[in-house]
């Protein structure tokens, strides 16, 4: 039995973080229900068609059903459509929070108020409710309507900036939104520490969080080094401000590197064994991390050399075998095929009624007690709005009908 | 507290372990942290005050450690490992970042505790995970980041692939474990048996990466870095880093909405309305360096400032890359009360991050100066003593 069976999670969220939230307690047993307007669906519906080897994946009309990025960030959920700006859809979303424990939303502060739809109003229908938002800033103060994606707020907790290389202007990590994910686990936690307390007290909870703080708050290491001496820290590349060598090195063919790091003196000491000892490593002043340090760019300069004339993975092979931190750094092809991810299972597979087997991305932790497996696909537009609308709320079908006919289950 | 009651100790260092068991002293729990003689390694991280180093007076390790217990266990002496299983008998949850294999052979592995403590949750943060081909090997931060696919999409292209900065594989590690101990508890609740948890820092920034890496499917682009761009925009472009009169800017304009907002806020260029420029996926895909050297031109004489209020005006997301001294300094972390002023002993006041969610009705711990190394040796043992 998983853990979280008998929750029912209402999810309005959107894009990434906030869906992503509530997916990983959809992964543990809750039955959460995505709720969507067929006209202003989650973006993560809109991007059409996924290019699979080459070839656009195609079904006329099905378009939005066929997301990987939807189907990671949804899997194990149920599908129901509302539109909540029809005053009787609001409604019917208030009788389905008097039947729900968790409702997630991360619109722009004030849209759920204007909804009629903010935490006391829903409280007064479910007492015990906990109920998380997840907006750009927070709920309160000068910019709280700020409107953002995760570049967007690393760039404003100062994040971005220290993505670069060494004495260059920040490249910034656009790329990688890590902020999305780190706002969704860090919820998950808020969520979680509030569903314990109401197992212990009975109490609900609101909790206002704020993706800003999520990406600022992980930086306290810089905010401490100014605080102390004044010094704002800059991007360093690979390099540490401790460590050295440290850094990523390239090997023979193209595009082709490995990270290395010789965190204390026995690393140093395996480096030496594992590349024979060669001459540039027996300065005694090397045998401290100080004077290593003092003697960074040809250290750096050196290991490189050995490095590039060696293929990827015989230079991983040579320095893991004489335990020295090294590993390959890896394309997105190749994590998928990595041996180590395999065993591990962490991608897994499943099948799409649509898009056929697909691998999705299980909850990143393993526990020996329960499984954090993948068990299906996410779901179809309105999917489950007759479990929703009839079995939870009990609405005759023909009600169902009707409230479809008008575009308010829509 | 919301974990009142809870007792949790943490034998693991740096930033991976700590950060874990902050969020969980945050909300009420006794955490009591396990330190080996010398010391958490993040106590000689620093930084220092006069970049001098100090045990007692390491930033990092005041933000990790705030709200703990230090007691000090030698796990290479007996007495230290003996002292370190009583303290896991009387816990709720034990949370390690050492070696599986030194674990194992001191003793202090889940086989021996779980056995031993049926109710114990016992989570194990490591680089490469407790199972696998790769999981004695050594590493760290740059390690998972290297093995992710992360690494390889950050930088310039041609140029080498980057890691994440200031340990965030560390950060991402320990709110993950603290995820799935809260998880663990609750199941405890009904199940009355603990388990095991097996948190691993290149798997949590494989799973992000690769769930981001989708969304260039749609697209058909490659997840590769592409400097201060995000790959091929993401599809459709803008999304990317931008120079304005006095630093740098993140634009993300990718609907023909948030679009065409910009551009009128930049004052409609005579170029807006060439179809050259309407078509936002090709922009992206196969022109962007064109379309970027304008844009440049439209941001050069604005500054961040001006941008970013603009920005908010008409409604397109677009940010400042600001410093931490920004950060710092923020009118919006100022009012929700983000930084708490704490007073470190021989340093004097500092404003450290609380928690980045506030509940409505439940106060979180209110921040205090670490512990010293050993503070709370004595009252530990004399705890265990009185049984």
């Amino acid at each position: 039995m998983l853990p979280l069976q008998g929750l029912r999670v209402l999810d309005l969220g959107w894009v990434w973080a906030g869906p992503m939230a509530v997916c990983y307690l959809a992964d543990l047993g809750a039955e959460v229900i995505k709720l969507e307007h067929t006209e202003r669906l989650d973006n993560s519906r809109l991007r059409g068609a996924p290019i699979i080897n080459g070839k656009k994946f195609s079904i006329p009309g099905k378009s939005i059903e066929l997301g990987p990025f939807y189907h990671n960030s949804n899997r194990h959920k149920l599908s129901a459509r509302l539109n909540l700006k029809h005053p009787k859809g609001a409604e019917l979303f208030r009788a389905l929070t008097a039947k729900s424990d968790v409702v997630l939303e991360n619109f722009t502060p004030g849209t759920m108020e204007d909804l009629g739809l903010d935490y006391p109003a829903l409280a007064r229908v479910k007492p015990d409710l906990v109920m998380i938002s997840l907006s750009t800033a927070g709920q309160t103060g000068p910019i709280a309507d700020l409107r953002g994606y995760a570049p967007v707020i690393s760039a404003y907790s100062g994040m971005e900036a220290l993505v670069g290389y060494e004495g260059e202007p920040p490249t910034g990590m656009l790329n990688f939104g890590l902020n999305d994910s780190s706002s969704g686990v860090h919820a998950l936690f808020a969520m979680m520490a509030a569903l314990l307390y109401r197992e212990e007290t009975g109490q609900g909870q609101y909790i206002d969080m704020s993706q800003m703080e999520v990406g600022a708050a992980p930086l306290a290491e810089a905010m401490l080094e100014y605080q102390f001496n004044g010094t704002l820290m800059q991007s360093i590349g690979n390099r540490h401000r401790l460590y050295c060598p440290h850094g990523v090195f390239p090997c023979a063919g193209e595009d082709r590197w490995i990270a290395v790091s010789v965190e204390h003196d026995d690393h140093w000491q395996a480096l030496r064994t594992a590349l024979g000892d060669p001459e540039w490593m027996r300065d005694d002043s090397c045998r401290t991390a100080a004077g290593r340090l003092a003697a960074r760019s040809r250290l750096e300069a050196e290991l490189a050399r050995w490095t590039a004339t060696r293929s990827r993975e015989a230079a991983v092979k040579q320095l893991v075998a004489a335990s020295v931190p090294a590993t390959p750094v890896l394309s997105m092809e190749e994590q998928f095929a990595d041996s180590h991810f395999a065993a591990r299972q962490m991608r897994q597979q499943t099948v799409h009624p649509l898009l056929g087997e697909e691998m999705l991305y299980r909850l990143p932790w393993q526990m020996s007690a329960t499984s954090t497996s993948i068990r299906g696909s996410a779901p179809q537009l309105g999917e489950h709005d007759d479990y929703v609308y009839g079995d939870i709320l009990g609405l005759d079908i023909e009600t169902i009908r009707n409230l479809q006919q008008q575009q308010i289950i829509y | 507290m919301m974990l009142s009651g809870l007792t949790v100790v943490e034998a693991g260092e740096f930033v991976a372990a700590p950060y874990c068991g902050r969020l969980l002293a945050d909300l009420g729990a006794r955490v009591i942290k396990l330190e080996p003689p010398g010391g958490d390694l993040a106590r000689r991280y620093g930084p220092f005050p006069g970049g001098v180093p100090d045990p007692e007076k390491s930033g990092l390790f005041a933000f990790l450690n705030t709200g703990k217990e230090s007691v000090v266990a030698d796990f290479a002496d007996p007495a230290g490992r003996e002292q370190a299983r009583a303290l896991a008998a009387r816990a709720d949850v034990w949370i390690t970042g050492r070696p599986c294999r030194q674990l194992a052979e001191q003793g202090l592995d889940w086989d021996i505790l779980g056995h031993a403590h049926p109710r114990l949750v016992y989570c194990a943060l490591s680089t490469f995970g407790w199972s696998g081909p790769y999981r004695d090997r050594e590493g760290g931060g740059l390690h998972a980041s290297a093995l992710a696919g992360v690494t390889w999409a950050i930088g310039n292209p041609g140029g080498p692939p980057l890691q994440l900065p200031l340990a965030q594989a560390d950060f991402q590690g320990g709110v993950n474990a603290a995820c799935a101990i809260l998880v663990a508890l609750y199941a405890r609740r009904r199940s009355g048996a603990g388990q095991f948890i097996d948190v691993a820092l290149a798997e949590v920034l494989a799973n992000y990466a690769g769930i981001g890496s989708t969304l260039y499917l749609y697209y058909g682009l490659q997840w590769r870095r592409d400097g201060q761009r995000a790959s091929g925009s993401m599809g459709p472009y803008p999304l990317g880093i931008f120079p304005c009169k006095d630093g740098l800017v993140v634009l993300i304009a990718r609907t023909l909405r948030d679009w065409d907002r910009f551009l009128k806020a930049m004052g409609s260029p005579p170029w807006a309305d060439n179809p050259r420029y309407r078509d936002q996926v090709a922009m992206g895909r196969d022109y962007p360096d064109e379309v970027d050297a304008l844009v440049k031109d439209l941001l050069k004489d604005h500054s961040q400032e001006d941008l970013f209020r603009i920005a908010r005006e008409r409604g397109f997301p677009l940010a400042p890359l600001r410093t931490i001294r920004d950060s710092l300094e923020d009118p919006q972390f100022a009012h929700r009360g983000f930084f708490e002023t704490v007073e470190l002993p021989g340093i004097g006041p500092v404003k450290l991050p609380r928690l980045p969610f506030q509940f409505s009705s439940v106060k979180p711990r209110p921040l205090a100066a670490p512990p010293r190394l050993g503070q709370h040796t004595e009252a530990a043992l004399r705890e265990l003593r009185v049984g």
